[in-house]
């Protein structure tokens, strides 16, 4: 049986039509990171993605970070196709588990008014293997990079193996 | 959150060069081209451990990632330590059984002798 540091954690970021995921050895490796295309109601093709990670890396958890409600209002095939992902993980009997956005960012803003970009910064900084692909802070009338997605899943992971540990990482805001 | 049973299921991870290769930043065509390759196919193929890579391959990727080919490949070194280690232990009771004289026999004791001293140091 793997010991807490050395379990494996599949994290996702779930949109329409795409997903951004990291892969965790522990809390301090990363194993893979990146961004999946998936057809919207095409369960299979989703399916695929997620076992081809999962045949590579085999993990214990999978967690996946579930949408605002106003993003899966505009998105409505977004409901099914985290409904297919669930049954499918309990199929293969891999522990899922949703993790709603508003936890994650509750955990992480503690008093502060923080933003994803923050978020990011925070996980960049604790693997600098992610951070060439930090973003730039996101303006008001900018589209979120796709990237952006991969740091919303380590957060998912950083959140995870924090609550296990018990530790919380700081997050600052930027400074300008 | 996890409790054990949700770790109990954890499988093993066969190679870790996607996880070395994506840390460096590099594609697996510039793999490709550092190992002679024409295409980025036969890096993908190890990456997801459709196929082995030959021996002078797998020597490269330790070079390249400067760690050694046992941690890059912990399946393949997992699955050959069981049959090996089986076998092993196969031979040494075939060997226990066996009848000889003289040279043979010294032979034989000699082979025995090995596989205890063999057996300290794995302890």
């Amino acid at each position: 049986m793997p010991t807490l540091t050395r379990q494996r954690v599949l994290t996702l970021d779930f949109r329409a039509r795409m997903f951004g995921y990291v892969v965790f050895e522990g809390p301090r490796t990363l194993l893979d990171w990146g961004v999946r295309t998936y057809v919207s109601g095409e369960r299979l093709i989703l399916e695929a993605r997620v076992s081809n990670l999962r045949s590579m890396f085999a993990p214990s958890v999978i967690l996946v970070r579930k949408p605002a409600e106003a993003y899966q209002l505009r998105q409505p095939m977004i409901r099914p196709a985290l409904h297919s992902l669930t049954i499918f993980a309990k199929r293969l009997l891999i522990t899922m588990r949703i993790i709603d956005h508003s936890t994650l960012r509750r955990y992480f803003s503690m008093d502060l008014e923080v933003k994803k970009y923050d978020i990011a910064r925070m996980v960049a900084d604790r693997f600098p293997e992610l951070s060439w692909r930090l973003p730039s802070e996101r303006k008001i009338w900018e589209s979120e990079p796709t990237r952006q997605s991969i740091f919303d899943a380590a957060s998912l992971g950083v959140f995870y193996f924090a609550l296990e540990f018990e530790e919380r990482p700081i997050v600052t805001q930027a400074s300008g | 959150m996890p409790e054990s049973s949700a770790q109990s299921n954890q499988g093993r991870v066969e190679n870790y060069l996607r996880t070395h290769r994506i840390k460096a930043g590099l594609g697996q065509h510039e793999i490709g081209r550092l190992f002679g390759y024409k295409r980025e196919g036969p890096v993908s193929r190890h990456e997801r451990a459709k196929a082995l890579p030959s021996l002078r391959i797998a020597i490269a990727y330790e070079i390249l990632f400067r760690t050694p080919v046992s941690k890059l490949f912990p399946g393949v070194k997992k699955d050959m330590q069981g049959i090996v280690e089986r076998r092993l232990l196969q031979l040494e009771g075939e060997l226990q059984k066996k009848t000889a004289k003289g040279n043979e026999a010294r032979r034989i004791a000699q082979k025995l002798a090995w596989f205890s001293e063999r057996r300290n140091i794995d302890n």
